[in-house]
């Protein structure tokens, strides 16, 4: 459906109604932007407390994930009492796979709404119409329970002080511990939850298992008699893709330029870097220049598919799981989701490159985003704070339990079936559960997949080694206003640009000027408040 | 449907007398009223956010007035928004003069066919690409010109050299046309093919007794008949000319940059719904519709000079 100027409108209106009929808020004074940063400095994040009932095969670390060989005979059942208050309670969210069935087909749905005693209404949508739904219900002033609200999202801190509850005496140091599992997410993740000085939300952490780097399809490499490649440099690095390139009979190595990991070979930060209180963006890196000559090589090369500019997330995934590509850039989370879509037979098998510098020696690779996104609670719910809190803590109940088992793979027997103590997922089971629980609120990923112990072995394996060399976002957790409001256009148009760069429609000269111009229209901005945030928050 | 009588009876009856007689039409009018007015003209109001700094969280209400700042792109030419105006203008020069022609030679092209049989089929081929939806069309051309798509996988195994067609941004304007072209021109057969059949066949039979040859007829016979026709529907596209397919582009902007593919509508889609800069969206979409208007008006009274009846009369 086109959304015409009309359709746009109209939703305002509807803002509008709810505007008179509800309370009208006051836009927030320019006074309490200026103090925002120390505001939140000065909330005291809930208190981290480990749940360590369950013991990992692959120990991790504060970076590096749990890893699990098998799933835990006799998963305990680690929360009592229902979540929910026998009232039906909303939610909307975006779904990385199929639609799944609706509640009336769905036996895992219709079993969750028993287990969590509140039925479980869930209005979703696929990850790339997401954020044309969340704008429009936000206009509309249609609000669910419970809210998905994505980290790009502009505005966020006018956003849940105007519509969410404030959860900081539920959840500010110690009073997180009356939700176990939630005490059990490390405090790293809450920082992004601080708005307006106050907790507005509950953390879908992702960090280690958002970190994405060169995923590669083992077997169509070892097809090739190429086994653990370890490129050493980028010219290694592009021979590699050329060789599992070959256009005749329509295969290209890459599901699409390979910019992130080239720059991450190049030392170029991730998104800000932060030294002795000055930051600088990616964008503006001496090696920018470099990277983008690289990748117009590998273009004019014919490694990528061709097609690669056009197509949305879903071919990309396609082609990679169709054997079409070889290679492609993506996450951990990606990694095991590669596997659920499998439609290559028992010989599909993935694996991860390490990132080496683009002379030799070592890559920087990026740590992933801390968070998936905010989850906040409508403030005119009918629910009680409690309630609702009461059933994130339960979709945060970790790797081990009887409650993530269920969570995870549904109703034995219908949606997985027992392998040893590994519940395999049968086709049934994996449309059913994808449903969205994960954006509730979700443990830490575990390193796990049910009956491929050598799955987890490779992830843990390639996260040991990356572990101490990741490069972090400096700017996370720290507030600017420009960044809230100017951040998702002004990275669209520097992406636009790239694509038409490394296409060869553009020259790479024209990077330069497009840098002034991200500074001049909200990159100096940016970086001003990032440091006055900073500043402020120092010593706190 | 416009051979309406320029010279009604006048209207002696009362206001009352004249509702009273009318009731079971005006009965009938009702709900198709009350779906213009509420669906059309009630959102219209919303234009009100054109004005102001307006947050969706807080509300039309609830958030501030901000004068003219929303139109400071387009007063101070902000360089995105002139350069979505810009590709606007293009494709809307290239619609006119090569989408709207189209179907008027193919009705014409199809009016010639002397099996009517023939005809029937040709026109339900050409009726159905209509019925497709944008991402259906994009994806078919996607799968048969795109760089991995059937004609460039038959140059590849022959060893010829591949054309970059979908995701080229100098063709990117050229395809666009060409797709509606495709897609819509069939469909818009239909009137003129009704306007043809209601010339009087006598005209032509006068004609070839004087010796016109095809083309006169042509010339002085079918083209007069269908002239009203034509100005009524180029009026009408004129009302939209600066709507140029909003799905259609969102769903190839990405390959091909903004650079010629931004125009008004994805403009204020990117910025407003996308971007958070609702009022901004707003007022370029209201400048947008103001422009049509204005286009219709001109138009119309341009037709009247000449002559022509238009799309409504005073």
């Amino acid at each position: 459906m086109p959304v015409s100027r009309r359709t746009l409108l109209g939703g305002g209106l509807a803002a509008a109604a709810v505007a008179v009929t509800g309370t009208p808020l006051l836009a927030g004074c320019a006074s309490d932007k200026k103090n925002a940063a120390a505001a939140n400095a000065a909330v005291k994040l809930p208190t981290y407390v480990k749940y360590g009932a369950v013991k990992p095969d692959l120990p991790g670390t504060d970076v590096v994930l749990d890893g699990f060989l098998k799933y835990p005979a006799n998963p305990v059942k680690a929360i009592a009492e229902a979540p929910g208050d026998g009232k039906p309670i909303t939610f909307m969210t975006n779904i990385p796979g199929a639609i799944p069935p609706s509640v009336d087909k769905n036996q895992f749905w219709q079993q969750l709404n028993q287990r969590l005693g509140s039925e479980l209404q869930i209005s979703m949508a696929s990850n790339d119409e997401y954020k044309d739904k969340f704008a429009t219900r936000i206009a509309g002033g249609d609000l669910p329970d419970i809210l998905n609200i994505p980290p790009d999202t502009p505005q966020i801190p006018g956003l849940v002080k105007a519509k969410c509850m404030d959860l900081t005496e539920h959840l500010s140091g110690d009073a997180v511990n009356k939700y176990p599992f939630l005490a059990n997410l490390p405090t790293e993740y809450w920082k992004g939850c601080v708005f307006n000085g106050a907790i507005y939300g509950v953390p879908v952490p992702r960090g280690m298992s958002r970190t994405s780097l060169a995923l590669y399809r083992e077997d169509l490499l070892a097809a090739k008699g190429i086994k653990d490649p370890a490129p050493k440099n980028f010219q290694e690095f592009f021979d590699l893709a050329k060789e599992m390139t070959s256009a005749k009979q329509n295969k290209w190595a890459w599901t699409r330029v390979p910019m992130s990991v080239i720059r991450m070979m190049l030392g170029i930060p991730n998104v800000w870097k932060e030294e002795g209180g000055k930051f600088t963006s990616m964008y503006e890196h001496e090696a920018q220049q470099e990277a983008l000559e690289a990748g117009r090589k590998m273009v004019a090369a014919g490694v990528v598919n061709p097609d690669a500019f056009n197509d949305k997330a879903s071919a990309r995934k396609q082609w990679f799981n169709g054997g079409i590509a070889a290679f492609d850039y993506d996450s951990f989370v990606a990694w095991n989701q590669y596997y659920s879509d499998n439609t290559a037979g028992p010989a599909f098998s993935v694996n991860m490159l390490d990132v080496p510098g683009f002379d030799g020696g070592e890559g920087k690779p990026w740590m992933g985003s801390a968070l998936n996104n905010v989850t906040a609670f409508n403030k005119d719910s009918k629910h009680s704070v409690e309630t609702l809190l009461k059933l994130a803590n339960w979709m945060a109940a970790p790797f081990g339990t009887e409650e993530y088992l269920f969570r995870k793979y549904g109703v034995a027997g219908r949606d997985y079936a027992l392998q040893g103590t590994d519940p395999v997922p049968t086709k049934a089971g994996v449309v059913e559960t994808g449903i969205g629980l994960q954006y509730i609120c979700d443990a830490q990923l575990s390193l796990y997949w049910a009956g491929k112990p050598d799955v987890p072995q490779k992830q843990h394996a390639i996260q040991e080694k990356i572990a101490k060399r990741l490069v972090y976002d400096a700017s996370y957790g720290l507030y600017s206003d420009t960044l809230s409001k100017k951040q998702t256009q002004l990275k669209k148009t520097m992406d636009d640009l790239e694509n038409q760069i490394v296409q060869g429609k553009k020259p790479v000269s024209d990077w330069a000027a497009a840098v002034q111009t991200w500074k001049s229209s909200g990159g100096d901005k940016m970086r001003a408040e990032l440091e006055q945030a900073l500043a402020d928050t120092a010593g706190k | 449907m416009l051979q309406r009588s320029s010279k009604r009876p006048q209207q002696q009856l009362g206001l009352g007398r004249r509702l009273l007689r009318d009731r079971v039409l005006l009965l009938f009018a009702l709900p198709g009223t009350a779906l213009i007015i509420v669906f059309h003209y009630v959102p219209l109001l919303g234009n009100v956010i054109a004005f102001k700094d307006y947050q969706p969280f807080l509300g039309i209400a609830g958030s501030d007035w901000s004068g003219w700042e929303n139109f400071s792109v387009i007063f101070n030419g902000d360089p995105a928004f002139l350069r979505a105006l810009k590709n606007t203008l293009i494709l809307t020069s290239l619609q006119s003069v090569f989408v709207f022609p189209a179907p008027i030679l193919l009705a014409l092209l199809l009016n010639s066919l002397f099996s009517e049989r023939i005809k029937r089929i040709a026109q339900s081929i050409l009726y159905l690409p209509h019925f497709m939806s944008w991402v259906i069309v994009v994806a078919l051309f996607q799968q048969m010109l795109g760089g991995s798509g059937l004609l460039n996988n038959y140059l590849r195994s022959h060893d010829l050299s591949t054309i970059n067609i979908i995701g080229n941004s100098e063709l990117f304007q050229v395809l666009l046309t060409s797709q509606i072209i495709w897609k819509d021109t069939g469909w818009a057969t239909i009137l003129f093919l009704a306007a043809l059949s209601q010339i009087d066949s006598q005209l032509y039979e006068a004609a070839s007794v004087d010796g016109a040859t095809r083309m006169r007829q042509l010339w002085h016979v079918t083209l007069p008949g269908l002239r009203g026709i034509i100005i009524l529907l180029f009026i009408l596209r004129l009302g939209d000319s600066l709507t140029v397919g909003f799905e259609q582009i969102i769903l190839q902007q990405q390959a091909v940059g903004r650079d010629v593919s931004e125009v008004l509508d994805t403009y204020v889609y990117n910025n407003g719904v996308l971007g958070g800069a609702w009022g901004v969206a707003a007022a370029v979409g209201l400048v947008k519709g103001l422009v049509g208007v204005i286009l219709v008006l001109t138009a119309n009274k341009v037709a009247h000079i000449f002559g022509e009846q238009g799309v409504y009369q005073r």
